[in-house]
């Protein structure tokens, strides 16, 4: 056996350091994909039959008009908590960023909600929501804006989505305005100075320098939202049962796959389409992304 | 001194030792039976009653240790994985269809006669088979009706003696009058809902029997569903009638919290909400409640008719599970005076015919009317696809229906389409 190199021990400590890591992955995120890979050929029902049936499971989710539904209500959601999931911590973060007296505690404040379980916060804004009880409605009408008819928050169509969406921007502005603050305090002084220097006012200094210097933290965060976007479960769950357009792929996944049938070959070829849809979503927003900046 | 301190010492760890050994123990001779049911109807307190009077009297000496599940077939798939579960369940009889696979076949073993499986309702057996072998033998009766809040009728013939509401309701228009009545608003919020019932949400089956249909083919194969235009177009009216034209419930209220809170005064549901009610007897005033069936589509046409359901005892399909014992159990908590226990504790009606006596009718009005509904109730349809059908299907197409979202014509259409595309994938896969 030959003597190990300092090179060789230097590797073989980074791996042992990162073993644990890389087996927990392996057992939790790269195990499962596969399985659910190699279910989606098959007409798994969760129990005992498990035969292969080509691309018999796939047909069914095209065909299934429920499933391609879940992904117009979350392209609806997109559309509002995306963009709000930048513009809001964005504009905290600046406001944050300047050392004001207090500036500490807010900063602690807003990031509260995003501690709260998505379990706890749904519920307090079930309870919130309630047409006939919750305090909303309640102070509308003391206010007059209500007048005879309740407005059916959670009830509704129109509004079931956005008050899901609502209720993520309230829980997620708090952890994207830290990713915000901490990117703003490592942009180059000089920069900031010279343009200062030029002349620029605070606006033309936030929308010409700041903004376009901070690209990369607005993608990551663009990125991340995209993808949380698709993976929307729990407040779903707590807040309209998938009812009233709020159904996402991943709440229909779950139902065929965990309902009374067990249709656990067509959930995960669903879930193999959910997975190249997020693919692609993330790969045409990087692509814009650079193309734009 | 010394050695008697000594003696003392050892006598005393002897003692401790011993109790130590005596507490980890089984408390009868028989072992413990480990007992899933679902937690919904079942009140723990009563149950508890139900669990001291088995652990008393079982002559085996089993210890019945019991675990309420939110569903018992989503614990019991997990069980089946671990391979190590329950001794015995109380399955829901309308999962055998689909779930058939987490519990064994009881045909071979209800042939050494203990057990007369004809003992029991025809349509509750009928329930626990599939492809004709049978999964469990059932304990209890329910069906699925209408719970009229009595006070509120009572006090509404008090104040119009002359055109008093007279129980039971036996057509839909008559259903739709007595909802008129009962109703209070102020403005257009309820004081006083006349109906509610989640929008219709699980109903499309009861109310198309109502309607004279049968609204699953199970003959065909794959099955497919049987939505008759002249049927089905008066179901959606009746539906659409009752929110917006009678103006008597809201779709969507947290219905039964409002039933027992007195701000609804009729309310879809099953035998069990009694039970239900009754947990929460002690926040409320007590209420006096009637059930009756749902009525039919009109004197000639359709049926009072709805959905019977229940549970019984099954045994889980799991490695670890030894048939023997668990076979033992069931034929004795299935014997007589242990099965009347059940019912009296649980508030069910049994399913065994011969304990549905008399006396115990007179005892209960909804279990008398519930005897009375039983030649024209069926059971939910035993095919794969049902559930997923009714839920991913009825419940979102209904709902549109009823929020103006989308139209009659495009709501039968669609209802057909994707509820047959269920059952293709359900049966062919």
């Amino acid at each position: 056996m030959g003597k190990m190199t300092l090179q060789g021990k230097k590797n073989l400590l980074g791996y042992a350091f990162i073993a644990p890591a890389l087996v927990f992955f392996a057992g939790f995120s790269l195990l499962p994909v596969l399985l659910a890979f190699g279910w989606s050929f098959t007409n798994f029902d969760g129990m005992d039959q498990m035969d292969f049936v080509g691309l018999k499971a796939f047909g069914f989710a095209f065909k299934d008009k429920y499933f391609i539904e879940t992904f117009l209500n979350i392209s609806k959601y997109v559309i509002i908590a995306v963009p709000l999931s930048i513009i809001v911590p964005l504009c905290l973060a600046v406001l944050l960023n300047k050392e004001i007296k207090g500036s500490k505690v807010f900063r602690a404040i807003y990031y509260l909600p995003g501690l709260v379980s998505a379990v706890a916060a749904s519920a307090i804004f079930t309870s919130l929501l309630d047409p006939s009880f919750g305090a909303v409605n309640k102070i509308l009408s003391s206010l007059g804006i209500i007048k005879d008819t309740p407005i059916k928050w959670l009830q509704d169509n129109r509004l079931a989505m956005p008050m899901i969406a609502l209720l993520n921007i309230w829980m997620g502005a708090g952890g994207n305005m830290i990713i915000y603050l901490s990117a703003l305090k490592g942009l180059p002084k000089e920069t900031l100075e010279a343009a200062r220097i030029d002349g620029a006012s605070p606006a033309q200094s936030f929308f010409r320098v700041v903004f376009p210097l901070l690209r990369p933290t607005t993608f990551f965060i663009l990125t991340m939202s995209i993808i949380g976007s698709f993976q929307l479960y729990d407040q779903v769950l707590m807040l309209t049962n998938g009812n009233h357009g709020t159904a996402t792929p991943v709440f229909y996944i779950y139902n065929m796959a965990f309902g009374p049938d067990g249709f656990v070959g067509v959930a995960s070829a669903m879930a193999v389409v959910l997975f190249a849809v997020i693919m692609v979503v993330t790969l045409v927003t990087q692509r814009f992304t650079k193309e734009t900046y | 001194m010394k050695k008697g301190i000594k003696f003392l010492v050892v006598l005393l760890s002897l003692v401790v030792t011993l109790s130590g050994f005596a507490g980890c123990g089984p408390k009868g001779d028989g072992g413990e039976i480990l007992f899933w049911a679902e937690s919904v109807g079942i009140n723990p307190t009563q149950f508890e009653k139900y669990v001291k009077y088995f652990n008393d009297n079982n002559p085996d000496g089993f210890t019945l240790k019991y675990e309420l599940k939110e569903s018992l077939t989503g614990s019991l798939r997990e069980a089946k994985t671990a391979g190590v579960g329950p001794d015995v369940v109380s399955f829901p009889r309308w999962e055998t269809a689909t779930s058939s696979a987490l519990v064994k076949d009881l045909t071979e073993l209800l042939k050494d006669g203990d057990i007369k499986i004809s003992d029991y309702n025809a349509e509750a057996v009928k329930e626990f088979t599939y492809k004709s072998k049978v999964y469990g033998v059932p304990t209890d009766v329910d069906a699925w009706g209408i719970w009229v809040n009595q006070d509120m009728v009572d006090t509404y013939n008090t104040a119009h003696p002359t055109t008093p509401i007279e129980l039971p309701l036996e057509t839909w228009a008559e259903w739709r009058e007595v909802a008129v009545k009962l109703t209070k608003k102020t403005g257009s919020s309820f004081d006083t809902m006349g109906f509610n019932s989640e929008g219709f949400r699980g109903q499309m089956y009861t109310m198309m029997q109502t309607a004279g249909v049968n609204y699953v083919n199970m003959s065909a194969t794959p099955s497919t569903i049987n939505l008759p235009d002249d049927e089905t177009n008066a179901v959606l009216d009746f539906v659409h009638d009752m929110v917006f034209d009678a103006g008597v419930y809201a779709p969507h209220t947290d219905s039964i919290a409002n039933f027992y809170q007195g701000k609804v005064a009729m309310q879809f549901g099953s035998t069990g909400l009694k039970q239900e009610v009754d947990v929460h007897a002690d926040k409320t005033d007590a209420m006096n409640m009637t059930f009756m069936g749902t009525p039919a589509r009109s004197a000639s046409k359709g049926k009072i008719s709805g959905i019977i359901g229940g549970f019984g005892y099954s045994i889980p399909n799991i490695k670890s599970v030894e048939t023997d014992k668990s076979w033992k159990v069931i034929k004795w908590m299935l014997s007589d005076p242990v099965m009347s226990k059940f019912c009296e504790l649980n508030g069910v009606m049994p399913a065994k015919t011969s304990l549905q006596t008399d006396a115990l009718l007179e005892s209960n009005s909804t279990f008398m009317t519930l005897r009375g509904l039983l030649p024209t109730y069926v059971t939910r349809p035993a095919v794969r696809g049902y559930s997923t059908m009714e839920v991913s299907v009825m419940f979102g197409e209904l709902d549109k229906f009823i929020a103006g979202t989308q139209n009659k014509a495009d709501t039968i259409k669609n209802m057909k389409s994707n509820a047959n595309q269920i059952f293709i994938m359900a049966q062919t896969m």
